[in-house]
């Protein structure tokens, strides 16, 4: 990878990190957003660099879907439910940041997997492992949802930073999957909310009619 | 040599007694258009030192020493720091360490508070306490931001740390660095997402709280202490973000941070008038950015080698 792959991959890590340490939900939308623009600005890049058409269609297409059209919708699911913070799970924000810096920083210096993964690839396992940690600390549903488009995210990631990367037809096979999930997903927490009166994941523990 | 370097000497001591002043009548006469008022003359913060100084003072009966002494300590470290730290684009009169110049920081904020304390009042210790808790979280990012410069560097020495030159740590790492100092630094002076310096609203003042007591000469020390703390700083993070840039002659660089201390300030003034006071238990999670940011600086640092 030439010399514009390092800082960008790690501006969308970091973009990642701040939203673990945000509680209002509009900012960690735009945060979404802005990262997920990012990255099909660098498949569209890369793309054009190795000559394959395809990753440049792939980035537009998760570029102006995922990066613009699933914030916006779900900035509207949040505002219709009327709740914009979560205040989290488990760790406070500020100790959920810290905690996944370090661990963020064990991951790199440590480097695990080194025999099956690319030290290149390593920002990209940083960027699911984030992803994870959105989606189990935090409390509503929304939440969730943002956590597990952030893992889609470095799954995508992933792919652009390999030499050889996904055939289109998976990768927009998936994109179609991420649109389609998200758009049920947002209105499944309109079903939780009716039957439960709120969207708090921890409480849904016992059956309702 | 020995002429060059008097003549360097007495060229910060004049600027770390100007221009203090200067950036608070900026951010004064800024925080005013942008609320569209008039607003006080851009050399009035001197016209009220001066009158402070000729004031008299009341001093409360349960005063020791240390009232007294307090902020002539708060104006003789900032003094001189402000000669340690390479805050003028040039290389500064005094050598400094990093570690010598955080603590000479703690040892101001140590004798505000204890002179905070010293007068008895109740709203003093809550200003010293309220002081205190907000460092804990600040100083940290402060520091840990500017080790990862020093890591780059492998040395402690600010001369050497805060080099401009083509062997300066990566844009990235800089505005990583940048980022931190801002929160940090204005946390540390008590601006806007922190502490309003404009009310007297007891429940919520820091810095207020802490200089409560004081009046005319005292008043006039504390005040002229803080605007010191101020520049320098803001002059520290301008110093920052030139060595992402190439290296400029001294005059350019010169002129391009007193540019960026006065911008700093309008910065400042912007974010004062339209940022809203952040709760007090809300602090440490603002804060806690700025210590991530560090983190994260530094283990780029290492990573790179």
């Amino acid at each position: 990878m030439s010399f514009e792959f390092g800082p960008v991959a790690a501006c969308t890590v970091l973009l990642g990190l701040w939203m673990t340490g945000l509680t209002q939900l509009p900012s960690k939308l735009m945060l979404y957003a802005l990262q997920t623009v990012t990255l099909g600005l660098l498949a569209i890049w890369v793309g054009k660099q190795h000559g394959e058409p395809a990753l440049v269609a792939a980035g537009t297409a998760v570029a102006l879907l995922k990066g613009v059209a699933v914030p916006v919708y779900l900035n509207r699911v949040v505002r219709r439910l009327g709740c914009r913070r979560d205040e989290g799970l488990l760790l406070a924000p500020p100790l959920l940041l810290f905690a996944t810096a370090g661990a963020l920083g064990a991951l790199m210096l440590l480097h695990p997997f080194s025999r099956q993964i690319a030290p290149s690839a390593l920002p990209t396992i940083g960027m699911l492992f984030i992803g994870m940690v959105l989606m189990v600390s935090r409390r509503l549903a929304v939440s969730q949802i943002i956590g597990f488009l952030v893992l889609e995210n470095g799954i995508f990631f992933y792919t652009i930073a390999q030499p050889h990367s996904m055939p289109p037809v998976v990768e927009l096979g998936v994109l179609m999957d991420i649109l389609a999930g998200t758009m049920l997903a947002g209105l499944l927490t309109f079903r939780i909310r009716d039957s439960f009166e709120h969207i708090d994941v921890t409480e849904l523990k016992q059956l309702r009619g | 040599m020995r002429f060059a370097s008097i003549l360097l000497l007495a060229f910060y001591l004049i600027h770390a007694l100007t221009l203090p002043l200067l950036l608070a009548g900026v951010i004064q006469f800024s925080k005013s258009r942008f609320l569209n008022r008039q607003g006080p003359p851009l050399l009035q913060p001197f016209w009220d030192i001066a009158k402070l100084f000729s004031k008299g003072e009341i001093i409360s009966e349960t005063t020791t020493g240390v009232f007294r002494l307090a902020p002539i300590i708060s104006i003789a470290v900032m003094l001189c720091t402000a000669l340690m730290i390479p805050w003028l684009g040039v290389s500064a009169p005094l050598p400094g360490d990093l570690f010598l110049i955080i603590y000479l920081m703690a040892v101001e904020k140590f004798v505000t508070q204890l002179a905070a304390l010293d007068a008895g009042s109740s709203f003093g210790a809550l200003g010293a306490s309220r002081k205190a808790a907000v460092s804990i979280a600040a100083e940290p990012a402060v520091v840990i931001a500017l080790a990862a410069l020093a890591a780059h560097a492998h040395s402690s020495s600010v001369s050497l740390f805060l080099a401009t030159g083509p062997g300066s740590a990566n844009l990235f790492v800089l505005l990583l660095v940048v980022a931190a100092l801002w929160l940090a630094v204005t946390a540390e002076l008590a601006r806007m997402p922190v502490d309003d310096p404009t009310t007297h609203l007891e429940l919520t003042m820091i810095h207020e709280a802490l200089i409560l007591e004081n009046s005319g000469r005292n008043l006039a020390l504390r005040e002229f202490a803080a605007a010191i703390e101020m520049t320098v700083l803001f002059g520290l993070i301008a110093r920052v973000l030139l060595m992402a840039l190439p290296p400029f002659s001294p005059v350019t660089a010169y002129l391009l941070s007193l540019g960026l201390i006065l911008a700093a300030g309008v910065a400042l003034a912007l974010m004062e008038s339209i940022l809203v006071k952040l709760r007090w238990r809300k602090i440490p999670s603002l804060l806690s950015f700025a210590l991530t940011a560090g983190i994260i600086a530094n283990l780029i640092v290492v990573l790179k080698g």
